[in-house]
């Protein structure tokens, strides 16, 4: 897994390469868990993300819970088709903001 | 039974790529699709998940048949852990309520999603969890 934050403003975007699992979504969760609680508007961009489970839920949900709290946005931009079938069998599609570029 | 493949680890996160390794080794010979692939590692990262942080257990071990005809995997899962029956918790929470929401109970969902049939047994001081898996 390979990660790369951007911030401007009040923007947060986070790009993930490679998996987001029971071992590197908690890696991931230490990098960028303080830049989320401070940013208004997160963009999680999955352009590159081959696979998420329900480790990676767990953080996508934390930070949704985080971004409200702070009454910001999150989006997930560009997930492919497999990650997005993950999120939508457990109805994160009703929850979460999905754009594809 | 034909020759069932076993593999022996230690209940660390990190050791669940080799379980991969060893069950991608096994469907070697036959393409399955990227859909398949997913479904098998994100069943096999669910359970050993819940193992290697429920169990308290040193070890795990998991054995395997593939069948080609039919494109179905065996795969059983072993510990010696506290009995830990993973198929008794649902994620139920399907809720668009955030602030309520919770998430415990979705890893075994994905499981009984993707998998065929499911059986757990306590024996022997053993967990066992078998899963059947088309793929």
């Amino acid at each position: 897994m390979n990660f790369n934050k951007e911030i401007s403003e009040e923007n947060l975007t986070i790009q993930v390469d490679g998996r987001l699992d029971s071992k590197t979504a908690p890696e991931l969760e230490n990098n960028v868990l303080n830049d989320i609680s401070n940013c208004s508007n997160i963009i999680y961009d999955f352009s590159d993300l081959d696979y998420i489970s329900s480790a990676g839920l767990r953080l996508i949900l934390k930070t949704l819970k985080i971004s409200k709290k702070n009454s910001g946005t999150l989006v997930v931009k560009n997930s492919n088709e497999l990650v997005m079938d993950v999120f939508k069998a457990a109805g994160f599609t009703k929850i979460i903001n999905f754009e594809n570029e | 039974m034909n020759n069932m493949n076993e593999i022996t680890l230690d209940c660390k996160i990190e050791n669940i790529y080799a379980v991969n390794d060893f069950l991608f080794k096994q469907i070697n010979t036959l393409k399955i699709n990227k859909k398949s692939s997913y479904k098998l590692e994100l069943v096999v990262e669910e359970i050993l998940t819940n193992i290697i942080k429920h169990s308290n257990s040193e070890t795990f071990s998991v054995s395997s048949n593939f069948i080609e005809d039919s494109k179905k995997m065996f795969i059983q899962f072993k510990d010696n852990g506290i009995p830990f029956n993973p198929l008794e918790k649902d994620y139920s929470d399907f809720s668009t309520d955030i602030d309520k929401k919770k998430i415990g109970g979705l890893g075994i969902f994905f499981i009984k999603n993707n998998v065929d049939d499911l059986d757990y047994q306590y024996q022997n001081n053993a967990n066992i969890l078998s899963v059947n898996i088309s793929l």
